[in-house]
């Protein structure tokens, strides 16, 4: 299996191989697949009884029953449904950074969490979509089932490329963009954003999703190595600023961006979105196999 | 503020140039950052208060425009006008002249009145308590003559009582001689101010003085006065016989008030006529008094109290006895003989060869006339001619004949040679003198080229006149001014036999023929002029009280003639005692300076600064934008650039933290 252009390793995939995202609460999808389901279904594991009505599949009669009791049961089983999850990535132009350093790329990191998200998620057969968007959704892929799509869902995330502009309220609060299944929604992001988080989030969580926020922050942004007088210029929106950096404004700084994951943190937790903060600087297979896990988003 | 060099306003073209720099410099490095999300959050922080941050961000720019302000403020040299603080030495100058005598009226309490000088004290006295009670204090006295009374004195006490012991001075004032002094003492001394305490009445100015040090003159009373003084006064003996005398007497209002008071004539000490005056201010009048008795000292007083006390009254003398005796030594000399009785003298005529003794009786003067020397011999006739006035003709000393040059002749002035000119006449022979040993007590007032041909001169205080050439070789006595230069010659020698010394100016020196019996002499005040003098009688007791005898000046024992009289106005008594406790009693009187009247007179008092002086910013040539700094009454130029320089010191320190804050990001 190999994963092209996402500098994924291998025994990574295949650890993730085994593993298989946990979802919350049983879902209701429309195919045959390994989540227990809401509703009952053809699975092998047996959820009631009930009288025989006509048309009933006759290959659930229990014939011990009837002929214990004379009465016609029909065994019911739990039905056993796939998982949708949708994966959102940011591509907008903050997402580009740092530029000249590609090892810790926020994109290439996000395209790495999701190809490994994507990865579990098919290999536990359920279906996986992914969306790029910035002030709109850029790019679309559509439902992959099974591990041999796999290949196409990293294709396709590592064909994003961050473009200008980031609106992820415009992008996410539409109709098509909106998984119209139940499922499990992944949103790769720096959040950066000046309004429209909250309002997606609590969008998609109408939707019935489940939503698992991961925000994605390069070092630099977390901890700036800035000084003297600079003029910051915004990506996305191209005006300037001029600030005298000096230790205090850096410290000043950290802790507005403290402030800010905090509050995103809250937020999420509020309502039972899950929320991780990953770090260009944490390798991915470290990101994946503990915080995933320590949210108990991995079984 | 004033700027002593306004062409230094170009150099203010550098803010611009500044600020300039500033963008060119100030280039903030472009960096991208994903998102002004955060930042701005953090930019929201610190910009609590929105335009003081924008300042803060261009401090840097800000403080060195303010720097660049300041150095060209610098450069144009402000200063302002300043109440000048004491410097490290203040020269007290304490005028002390008659016209501090005058009363003004007390600042604290207007009811009261104290003199100028008493006011000057204790303005002096708050200086020097107050304001300058750190500094090094010199207290120069005008009067006279400069007199240092403390010199860099830094106890209060001593200066305090070098103050109060300052009297007034009515004679003269040294005021030139006085400030030459104070520029002097602060010559080289940078860090010295001369303050002089004075009503600005000055007689003299200060041309051609050059002080290095402020100079301030501090105002004493400029009050309203009033003033009348007695401008002359004499009397003279009356057409008709000796009983009778007519006065004339001239009062002058000098004050700013008019004024009117009663003007009485003493003689004696019985009031002899009063008279009424009234003056306008500036006005002058001369007042008549006719047919008043005889009598040896007249006194005219004024009977109302104004406010400069020490020309209120006035003394006059009789000139002495007209007939006065002569004894003339000679072997005959008819011109001569007939010259003197012209001139009103009685001649006793003797021939001196054979005579061991002068004839008995009193001679006012002695004329000798080609006595050969030695001649006479003895004690009497040695004593005779050291305590009387002599005329020498030809006598007494050896020479040696000789023609005199064919020169012009040069006269000086003097009361023997008044209206004589020596036009025309001839002289055949002189006998040369030693000017140097043989008339040493005397000038040569008629010369040849540089032949003597007059000499006259004090000798122990008696006048002495010779003549080096013969009358018989002259055509002298065939002269019309022969009679008038015999005249004069009497006149002269005879006038110190008066009964008075007449009137001297406060302070003077004076020759007084001082007799040579005599052991000792004193001045006797008989009654003061000025403040607290007591006005009376002026007969032979001493009426201000407390007021002792001076004691007259001497030198190896003896009485000197040339005698200073003292300082107080008033009239006194010149007593000699001789060795019998005998007594000769001469009346003076000492008059204040006459120029001291004008009390209101008030003179610009102008003290110039060395024209090429250290406020002058160096290597300057353009004379024309120099401000000249002048002084002005109580303020001095106070220069700011020390000032401007500590704070441009400390803008730098701000600087170099505001510039190492902006760049110590870890």
């Amino acid at each position: 299996m190999s994963a092209p252009n996402l500098g994924l390793d291998p025994k990574l995939l295949l650890r993730l191989e085994q593993m298989s995202l946990a979802a919350k609460r049983r879902i209701r999808g429309t195919m045959q697949g390994k989540r227990g389901s809401k509703q009952l279904g053809a699975s092998l594991e047996f959820a009631d009884y009930r009288m025989y009505a006509p048309g009933d599949d006759i290959r659930r009669f229990d014939w011990g029953a009837y002929a214990r009791t004379g009465k016609p049961f029909i065994k019911q089983f739990m039905d056993e449904q796939e998982l949708q999850v949708n994966l959102y990535i940011d591509v907008s132009r903050s997402m580009g950074f740092p530029k000249d350093d590609a090892a810790r790329n926020k994109l290439l990191y996000a395209q790495q969490l999701a190809a490994c998200v994507g990865f579990i998620a098919l290999s536990g057969y359920d279906r996986v979509s992914a969306r790029l968007f910035s002030d709109r959704v850029e790019r679309e892929l559509p439902m992959l089932r099974g591990k041999g799509s796999a290949h196409r869902l990293f294709q396709f995330l590592s064909e994003a490329e961050a473009v200008s502009g980031g609106d992820i309220a415009d992008a996410v609060m539409k109709s098509g963009a909106i998984p119209r299944q139940p499922g499990m929604t992944w949103i790769f992001s720096d959040f950066l954003y000046e309004t429209g988080i909250e309002e997606t989030l609590s969008f998609l969580l109408a939707a019935r999703q489940e939503v698992v926020v991961v925000q994605v922050l390069s070092e630099e942004e977390v901890r700036p190595v800035l000084s003297g007088d600079l003029r910051l210029i915004d990506s996305e929106f191209g005006t300037g600023k001029e600030v005298a950096v000096t230790g205090r404004v850096i410290e000043a700084y950290r802790s507005a961006v403290r402030q800010y994951t905090q509050s995103l943190r809250r937020f999420c937790h509020e309502r039972g979105m899950i929320y991780l903060l990953a770090t260009t600087d944490v390798p991915v297979a470290d990101t994946v196999q503990r915080s995933l896990r320590v949210n108990g988003l991995l079984l | 503020m004033q700027f002593q060099s306004l062409v230094s306003l170009w150099f203010g073209l550098t803010l611009p140039a500044i600020v300039l720099m500033y963008l060119l410099k100030r280039k903030y490095v472009d960096t991208e950052v994903p998102s002004h999300l955060l930042w701005n959050r953090v930019l929201r922080n610190l910009e609590a208060n929105r335009p003081w941050q924008r300042l803060r961000n261009q401090l840097l720019l800000i403080l060195q425009l303010l720097i660049a302000v300041l150095l060209v403020l610098a450069l144009m040299q402000p200063w302002v006008w300043a109440k000048s603080g004491v410097k490290g030495h203040l020269v007290l100058v304490l005028d002390r002249s008659a016209s501090m005598d005058a009363l003004t009226p007390d600042p604290e309490d207007s009811q009261q009145k104290l003199t100028r000088l008493e006011l000057a004290k204790r303005m002096a006295a708050d200086v020097v308590q107050g304001e300058a009670s750190g500094s090094a204090v010199t207290v120069i006295s005008m009067g006279g003559q400069p007199e240092v009374l403390v010199s860099r004195e830094r106890k209060t006490d001593s200066v305090l009582a070098a103050l109060q012991s300052v009297e007034p001075s009515y004679g003269r004032t040294a005021y030139k001689e006085t400030m030459s002094l104070a520029a002097a003492l602060t010559q080289d001394d940078t860090d010295a101010e001369i303050r002089v305490l004075t009503d600005a009445g000055w007689s003299d100015g200060t041309e051609g003085l050059t002080f290095r040090v402020p100079v301030r003159v501090e105002p004493v009373g400029d009050a309203p006065l009033n003033n009348i003084a007695i401008v002359q006064f004499g009397v003279r003996n009356g057409a008709a016989a000796g009983s009778v005398a007519n006065g004339v007497a001239a009062l002058k209002n000098t004050g700013n008030s008019i004024l009117e008071t009663d003007v009485t004539l003493y003689a004696d000490s019985a009031a002899a006529e009063t008279a009424r005056i009234r003056l306008e201010p500036g006005e002058q009048r001369t007042l008549h008094f006719d047919n008043i008795r005889s009598s040896d000292v007249y006194k005219l007083s004024m009977e109302a109290k104004d406010d400069y006390a020490a020309d209120n009254e006035a003394f006059a003398f009789l000139s002495g006895d007209q007939n006065r005796k002569v004894l003339l030594l000679t072997e005959g000399n008819l011109f001569l003989e007939k010259a003197l009785q012209l001139a009103r003298a009685e001649v006793i005529k003797v021939q001196a060869e054979g005579m061991t003794a002068p004839p008995q009786g009193e001679f006012d003067l002695v004329v000798l006339d080609r006595l050969q020397s030695g001649a006479i011999t003895g004690e009497a006739w040695q004593r005779l001619l050291r305590e009387k006035p002599v005329w020498s003709i030809r006598s007494g000393y050896q020479g040696t004949e000789t023609n005199p040059p064919q020169a012009d002749y040069q006269i000086s002035e003097h009361p023997v040679t008044k209206y004589i000119r020596f036009q025309d006449t001839h002289i055949a022979k002189i006998l040369h003198v030693e000017p140097k040993d043989q008339a040493a007590w005397g000038e040569p007032i008629v010369s040849a080229g540089l032949q003597p041909l007059i000499f006259a001169g004090l000798e122990n205080g008696q006048p002495r006149l010779l003549f080096t050439f013969d009358l018989q070789q002259s055509d002298l006595p065939l002269r019309p001014e022969f009679p008038i230069l015999v005249q004069n010659a009497v006149d002269w020698l005879g006038s110190t036999q008066r009964a008075s010394l007449g009137r001297v100016i406060a302070g003077e020196k004076t020759d007084i023929p001082v007799s040579a019996q005599t052991v000792s002499a004193q001045w006797l005040p008989i009654e003061l002029a000025g403040t607290g003098a007591s006005s009376g009688s002026v007969t032979g007791k001493v009426q201000a009280a407390g007021q002792s005898p001076v004691p007259a000046e001497e030198a190896e024992g003896a009485v000197l003639s040339g005698q200073t009289v003292p300082n107080r106005p008033g009239l006194y008594q010149f007593v000699e005692k001789d060795e019998d406790g005998g007594e000769r009693k001469t009346y003076l009187e000492v008059s204040a300076d006459p120029r001291e009247s004008a009390i209101t007179e008030r003179k610009e008092l102008e003290f110039a600064r060395p024209t090429a002086g250290n406020l002058k910013p160096l290597g300057s040539g353009d004379s024309g934008s120099q401000v000249q700094l002048e002084e002005r009454e109580g303020e001095s130029p106070y220069p700011l650039l020390p000032w401007i320089i500590a704070l441009v010191t400390l803008i730098v320190v701000a600087e170099w933290g505001v510039y190492h804050r902006g760049n110590s990001v870890s």
